[in-house]
């Protein structure tokens, strides 16, 4: 079958050829798909029946090819390399020679396997696995660029991924959880604490290079999401979708539209610090909501029994103030101290936006005015509220402004409200917001509109309210907030990085409990799209440093957000008094005292069934209870009912301090989550400033074929995407993933460009064996640990490296793997073997990545270089493995770059393997390198008796997993004579001499044994 | 083309052994035949695929060697090289073109150059008083004034510059020189940064070889005589570690024979003889102790200006390097603790511009004297470029923002037009109007001088055929002499 496609493909090609010759390249998708191997369905066959081939199926296919070819397969390796081989292929450390050992004593017939699975369980499969996996996801701390600013809580993507090999996470699983882990409907959870494990894998579409302050904010977005798409697809699929940038793909069945159609799934997704242990903040908000009602029945009792003497009050501030007022209080049952509160609270001018605002007008004619002129004056301040009342209305709909919320009658729809602090809908006019002192567990009442505030439950809750997306039409964005230690953003094509120059200004941290309007000058970015994010978190943004005065304890109000070509905001609230008492005919001071006691009775009433914002005018009324509120006039008045009522809120406040208290630190990682949906148009010829056609989100068509279905309308549809690529129809998600792990366990892929299975790679050398690895694979539950357990349990794996130059000749370059390769180990393998035979390997796991060894040389001694750690790494990274120091992309560690580590910048299945003078100088000259010299000298100085041979002996099975031979122990022994000769040590100190040990160590480090492995 | 697959060489290393010359690079290639990027890729001949030895070019080479000075921050091109009188008519109005977003949008009116320029050499090309050295230099400069970029920030500008490509991973300039031409040195890197005191913005990704295998990275140099890192063994006396090499050579052997004499470990045993002889050659030719006075002074090693100082002495040692047949040599700009700002004269323009020409100008000078009168400028190309130029309007007042829509560079030595102006921007010096030049385009040049064919040559990787140029670029005939 794949000879068949091999013909079709050849004569296609050279076809093709000649058509790009003669300077046309038809681009058509379908034949380009039927013609090319990698896009057809699995075709597994039964492996080929051999005598002498074994069980394993894998050398089955093996064995058949290098028969076709008259080649037999190099003879097994011996134990010692055979267990060091599966070690450092598996776990990515040398065996110990205990381990060694144990395997050479075992003469059972499962020895082997034993090795390998112990080797599969072992903690440290899953760090060298998830280390082959960040090459793939271009894993960094920093975002590089100009500042390298850090990308906070990267290394919990680096732990998500040890945990899932680890724990052998189905591939189908790993896959969806990259594309979508926030989509799914119940998460995986993190074994250990509950948290959130789905979503972290999410971030790694958050690891790429991160520009500064760039001056086309859309060319940006287009480099940063053409390295998302790149990485995406060349990671799970093997393809170069990248290529299909700025016109059809050059030589694979990957349209220009198809690049264009992934990318809306990133329009309409956006950047998150998640919140990964949300569960338990979302069950203290339930906690919460459920003591909030239990506080507003208790208040709502003290404040109803204040309500009845309202009128009494009103019209006791009427007496003449001449009169003590003790003499009048007691005559009509009244508390002097409280009536001192209601002269005072009506005291200075209450305004024509003041709830008492007639009260006010008519108390000045005093309690005797007649009829006549009451009702003149009632009259006037009518006039007057309706005048207002229309100011109020034209400056809500001024002209081309729009509103970019309607909390009131929209709610959050269209919003994103994330985390538990802005909770699922605005708080409405009549809600209230709950106070921590038993006088006053009613802190006031929500008025002038709906408002989106982070403290209605607990001030403790955080959270994140993000606007839908839109186009920037107006200039100015106007944004009415209270808050403190909070902050608003506008993210404008989801560029994210607020700080100057040119985004410095798109940041407000708002510091007043008053509402105030803050205004966005969004002039530069016309016709761009933007959403706004209301943020009172503890982790601000994509960089680290917080915004001056942004905290834990903050709270942020919004209250509107308006678009307008206007410089200054319009901000005039309806008179609340006109709805309160226009409709009433009052003809009197005393009917007026008795119009403001029912009202206040009436809502309150309300209030106690948490039915206030339903009432009409719930806006007025509440301005009412807030203003009597607001000046203690509903506190008790130290009745015995107020006793009991105050202790009822005294417990209730305790059980939402203990529900506070109990409250976990909180947990982010970066992720993805959705946003606004959006189509992209094709950007001609790459360029965003001439569109093409819009692209629907969708598949690769020669994945998802023509007719794939819209996502819902109101989600990116990342995870129908997500569903797309684990289908297990599409052959490229399994041939991939099961060609990396080969890669990495033989030294080559079957498909040798291990990332590109599109018409430049490479064909498979074996593609019956892949296609019967793929499928079953899949059968097994898409196990990877299965998969590498059988491939490292076949004869393949276990050939010997020798060379013979007949099956040289024949099959040059290996390419059929008739003998195993030798290769060098990467760099995060040598650092680690060298910290394990030293005896200084850190085994502890996870956590912040350690800080870079910062060495004059590491940025040539340079000053100024941006983003420079303050305070450098310790040398020997504190001897955890490789995989758990940091990534900054401006201060690579130069040993993992000298050691061929890829740069993080794209996905690098297969790393390069150099031979640089740099190599040799770190092991010949580097300090840390003679450091763990000096340790390994130390430890077998102190392990091992005295004598020379047995230490040397040691150290050589610590190190190569094997004894020394006779010439390698005689060149050692005279070593530490001659040199220590050379040093001057009296020939009885040489046995126990550090100095002199440490510098046999040295040269074992330097011993090509050490980086290479056959 | 598309058949690369098929073209991995069939080579045993015996077969390599015979076919290639002898010495380690012969084998250091072994490592690199297994990745398939390499292989069929190499420029134009079949074979020496050791990734150090010289390559041939595609065809005859003007120049071998290239001097990089990289101006960072921004040289401003009318107040240097491309003189606008209408500026100082207009100084102080408002600016009367479109003014395109800048970095900082703190545009402010046009500004004149508080500079004179005068006509200088055979030629009369105008300098200004900033460099009045350089200006002796004038006939030897083919001066382009309509240099542009792509990016207004400077890390991404840097990386276009050095890479072609505005963001971090592809290979840097040097080293595609060194992918393409090999290096005429066995105990050098091919390409070497010397310090000028600050890391570029953008960091060492500018430096980096990206793709392309780890050997052909830039080396950064440190000023002084310890220039890089583990160049310096940690043994007290060179005795001692001969001792312990000798050991480790002995041990190599046995390893040898177990494997089998992979050629893999032949190359790595190798790869130390090369390590060990860089351990004498680096500090060596960082050591300008015995170069005269003369030559000292010339360029400006006496000076009482630390900056001057640093730089003369980085330029000395470019040209120590390139006479040992390093191929490609970058120079960062001077620059001392306290004042990290380079060229980036975004307030302040005068005090900005005079300090950092100060540093620059007579050791540029002097190295273009030098290399001519050893008869090295005939095989050494020099750049002199900025990643972008600067507005002829202010930022604020007395500043100029970043300007990557026309600015000038120049080029000199080995293969380059000298005396000639190529290019010309607007009235205003403010976009380039004439004979565009992209970046590409300079590459393109630059590889062209050194005998490459910049769309030949090319590195698989990520399903594509790879350039310098990326699909772009053409050698600048107008340049070449």
């Amino acid at each position: 079958m794949y000879r068949k496609w091999l013909i079709i493909l050849a004569s296609l090609l050279g076809a093709w050829a000649i058509a790009i010759e003669a300077g046309a390249a038809p681009f058509d998708l379908a034949s380009r798909r039927a013609s090319h191997w990698a896009w057809q369905p699995l075709h597994p066959s039964l492996p080929p029946n051999l005598a002498d081939a074994g069980a394993n199926p894998i050398d089955r296919f093996i064995l058949a090819k290098l028969g076709e070819k008259g080649l037999s397969p190099a003879p097994e390796v011996d134990r010692r390399t055979l267990i060091r081989r599966a070690s450092f292929a598996l776990t990515g450390l040398p065996p110990t020679p205990r381990e060694v050992d144990a395997f050479m004593q075992d003469a059972g017939p499962d020895a082997y396997e034993k090795v390998v699975d112990r080797l599969l369980a072992s903690p440290r499969f899953g760090e060298r696995w998830a280390r082959h996996w960040m090459d793939l996801t271009r894993y960094a701390d920093t975002l590089g660029n100009e500042s390298d600013a850090p990308i906070p809580n990267a290394w919990r993507y680096r732990d998500y991924l040890i945990r899932a090999f680890n724990a052998d996470l189905p591939y189908d699983q790993l896959v969806t959880e990259h594309i979508a882990g926030d989509l799914l409907n119940s998460p995986r959870r993190n074994p250990t604490d509950g948290t959130n494990e789905s979503i972290v894998a999410t971030g790694f579409f958050w690891l790429n290079e991160g520009k500064r302050a760039p001056v086309d904010v859309r060319q940006a977005q287009g480099d940063c999401f053409d390295n998302k798409i790149d990485v995406l697809c060349k990671t799970f699929l093997g393809l170069t979708v990248g290529c299909a940038r700025c016109h059809d793909h050059k030589f694979d069945a990957i349209s220009q539209a198809d690049y264009y159609a992934l990318y809306g799934y990133l329009e309409s997704s956006r950047y998150t610090q998640a919140l990964i242990n949300g569960r338990e903040w979302n069950n203290a908000a339930v906690a919460l909501a459920e003591q909030k009602q239990h506080l507003r029945e208790a208040a709502a009792t003290t404040m109803l029994e204040q309500a009845p003497t309202i009128a009494r009050y009103l019209l006791a501030t009427l007496t003449p103030s001449s009169r003590p007022a003790g003499s009048v209080t007691q005559e009509i049952g009244l508390v002097p101290a409280r009536l001192q509160q209601w002269t005072a609270a009506l005291k200075g001018p209450l305004g024509v936006d003041h709830p008492m605002f007639p009260w006010a007008r008519l108390a000045a004619a005093g309690e005797s005015a007649e009829p006549a002129k009451f009702a003149k004056l009632w009259d006037g301040a009518l006039v007057e509220l309706k005048a207002r009342d229309a100011q109020a209305a034209a400056a809500r709909h001024r002209d081309g402004d729009v509103d970019l919320c309607d909390l009131a009658t929209h709610g959050f729809s269209g919003w994103f409200s994330e985390e538990q602090a802005f909770g699922a809908a605005p708080s409405l006019p009549g809600d209230f917001l709950p106070g921590n002192s038993p006088v006053r567990p009613v802190l006031t009442f929500f008025r002038s509109g709906a408002w989106a505030h982070t403290g209605a439950l607990s001030r403790k809750l955080q959270g994140t309210l993000r606007s839908p997306t839109f186009e920037i039409a107006h200039r100015y964005l106007h944004v009415r907030c209270a808050g403190r230690q909070a902050r608003v953003n506008v993210n404008i094509e989801h560029y994210v990085m607020i700080q100057d120059p040119l985004y410095g200004t798109l940041r407000w941290v708002p510091d007043s409990d008053g509402a105030e309007w803050h205004t966005f000058d969004l002039g530069m970015w016309k016709g761009r799209r933007a959403y706004v994010e209301f943020a009172d978190t503890t982790t601000p943004d994509l960089h680290s440093s917080a915004p001056k005065g942004v905290g834990a304890d903050g709270y942020l109000a919004l209250s509107r957000a308006v678009l307008s070509d206007q410089g200054a905001p319009t901000s005039i609230d309806p008179p609340p008094a006109l709805a309160l008492f226009a409709g009433t005919a009052i003809r009197s001071l005393p009917e007026l005292a008795n119009r403001v006691q029912s009202l206040a009775e009436e809502s309150l009433t309300s209030f106690a069934k948490g039915e206030l914002p339903a009432q009409p005018n719930a806006d007025e009324r509440a301005h009412l209870l807030a203003w009597l509120l607001e000046h203690g006039l509903l506190d008790g008045t130290g009745t015995a009912l107020d006793g009991d009522v105050q202790s009822r809120v005294s417990e209730i406040l305790g059980d939402i301090r203990q529900i506070e208290l109990a409250l976990p630190a909180p947990q982010r990682a970066p992720a993805t989550i959705d946003g606004t949906p959006i189509d992209e148009h094709v950007f001609v010829r790459g360029n965003h400033k001439s569109l093409g056609p819009l692209t629907p989100r969708r598949m690769l068509q020669a994945i998802g074929g023509d007719k794939q279905p819209a996502p819902p309308p109101t989600t990116s549809g990342r995870l129908e995407l997500a569903r797309r690529f684990t289908d297990p129809a599409n052959a490229l998600i399994s041939r991939v993933i099961v060609n990396r792990v080969w890669h990495h366990l033989m030294g080559r892929g079957i498909v040798a460009s291990v990332d590109n299975f599109g018409v430049l790679g490479e064909l498979p050398t074996h593609p019956e064996l892949l296609d019967y690895l793929a499928d079953g694979f899949i059968r097994d539950g898409w196990s990877i640990k299965r998969l590498a357990r059988q491939i490292v349990l076949s004869r393949t794996f276990r050939m010997s490296s020798s060379e013979n130059a007949e099956a040289e000749r024949i099959d040059p370059g290996n390419r059929l793997f008739h003998r195993a390769m030798v290769r060098r180990l990467e760099g995060e393998a040598i650092r680690d073997a060298i910290l394990q035979v030293s005896g200084r390997l850190d085994t502890k796991m996870y956590g912040p990545g350690v800080e870079v060894f910062i060495t004059p040389f590491l940025d040539g001694g340079y000053i100024g270089a941006y983003g420079k750690p303050d305070a450098s790494g310790p040398m020997d990274g504190d001897g955890r493995r490789s995989v758990y120091m940091m990534v900054r992309r401006n201060f690579l560690p130069p040993m993992m770059v000298a050691f061929d580590a890829p740069p993080p910048v794209n996905t690098a299945g297969r790393r390069s393997v150099s031979n640089v003078p740099a190599q040799a100088l770190i092991l010949m000259n580097d300090p840390f390198i003679v450091q763990q010299a000096g340790f390994w000298a130390k430890r077998v100085l102190a392990e091992i008796p005295a004598s020379r041979e047995r230490r040397i002996a040691r150290m050589y099975e610590q190190a190569f997993s094997r004894p020394p031979a006779d010439d390698e122990m005689e060149t050692a022994v005279r070593f530490l004579d001659e040199h220590g000769q050379e040093l001057g040590i009296a020939p009885n100190q040489r046995g126990e001499h550090p100095g002199l040990w440490t510098d046999l160590a040295h040269v074992l480090i330097n011993v090509k044994e050490f980086t290479y492995l056959n | 083309m598309h058949c690369h697959r098929f073209t991995e060489a069939p080579l045993t290393r015996r077969q390599m052994l015979r076919r290639c010359s002898a010495g380690f690079g012969a084998m250091a290639l072994a490592a690199l035949m297994g990745d398939r990027g390499f292989a069929g890729t190499a420029p134009a001949s079949d074979s020496p695929p050791n990734p150090f030895a010289p390559r041939p070019p595609h065809f005859a080479p003007r120049a071998r060697n290239v001097i990089f000075l990289f101006m960072e921050g921004g040289v401003s091109q009318i107040d240097s090289f491309d003189p606008k009188p209408r500026l100082a008519k207009e100084n102080g109005t408002p600016f009367k073109m479109k003014v395109e977003p800048t970095q900082f949008n703190n545009n402010g009116n046009t500004l004149a150059s508080p500079w004179q320029f005068k006509q200088h050499g055979n030629s009369g090309i105008p300098v200004s008083a900033l460099f009045p050295n350089i200006a002796r230099c004038a006939d030897e400069l083919a001066i382009v004034r309509s240099m542009t970029s792509d990016f207004s920030e400077h890390a991404a500008a840097n990386y276009f510059l050095h890479t072609g490509f505005g963001q971090q991973g592809r290979p840097s300039a040097g080293s595609w020189a060194c992918y393409g031409l090999g290096s005429e040195c066995q105990n050098l890197p091919g390409f070497v940064v010397l310090n000028g005191g600050k890391m570029p913005i953008g960091g060492p990704a500018a430096f980096s070889s990206g793709f392309l295998p780890a050997t052909y990275q830039g080396s950064l140099f440190r000023a002084g005589n310890d220039p890089i890192a583990n160049i310096r063994p940690l043994e007290s006396r060179p005795a001692i570690q001969a001792s312990k090499l000798r050991a480790m050579r002995q041990l190599d052997q046995s390893v040898l024979r177990r494997f089998d004499r992979p050629d893999a470990l032949e190359s790595a045993v190798a790869n130390y003889e090369m390590a060990f002889h860089m351990q004498a050659a680096v500090p060596e030719v960082a050591d300008i102790s015995n170069e005269t006075p003369a030559t000292c002074a010339l360029y400006g090693v006496d000076s009482p200006n630390p900056s001057t100082r640093l730089y003369a002495e980085n330029c000395l040692r470019a040209r120590r390097l390139v006479e040992r047949g390093v191929r490609f040599v970058e120079l960062t700009v001077p620059v001392y603790a306290g004042d990290p700002d380079t060229w980036d004269a975004h307030a302040n323009l005068r005090k900005n511009h005079e300090a950092n020409a100060a540093a620059v100008d007579q050791p540029v000078a002097g190295l273009l004297m030098d290399l001519k009168s050893r008869g090295l400028l005939d095989s050494t190309l020099v750049l002199f470029a900025s990643e972008f130029g600067r507005t002829p309007f202010a930022q604020g007042s007395d500043g100029r923002d970043h300007n990557p829509f026309g600015f000038t560079v120049w080029l000199a030595g080995g293969g380059v037009k000298g005396g000639t102006i190529h290019g010309a921007t607007d009235e205003y010096g403010y976009k380039a109007v004439e004979n565009k030049l992209t970046m590409h385009d300079l590459h393109a040049t630059m590889l062209h001088l050194l005998g490459v064919d910049h769309k030949r040559l090319t590195y698989r990787w990520g399903g594509r055929d790879m350039r310098l140029t990326d699909v772009f670029g053409d050698p600048v005939a107008a340049l070449l002499a």
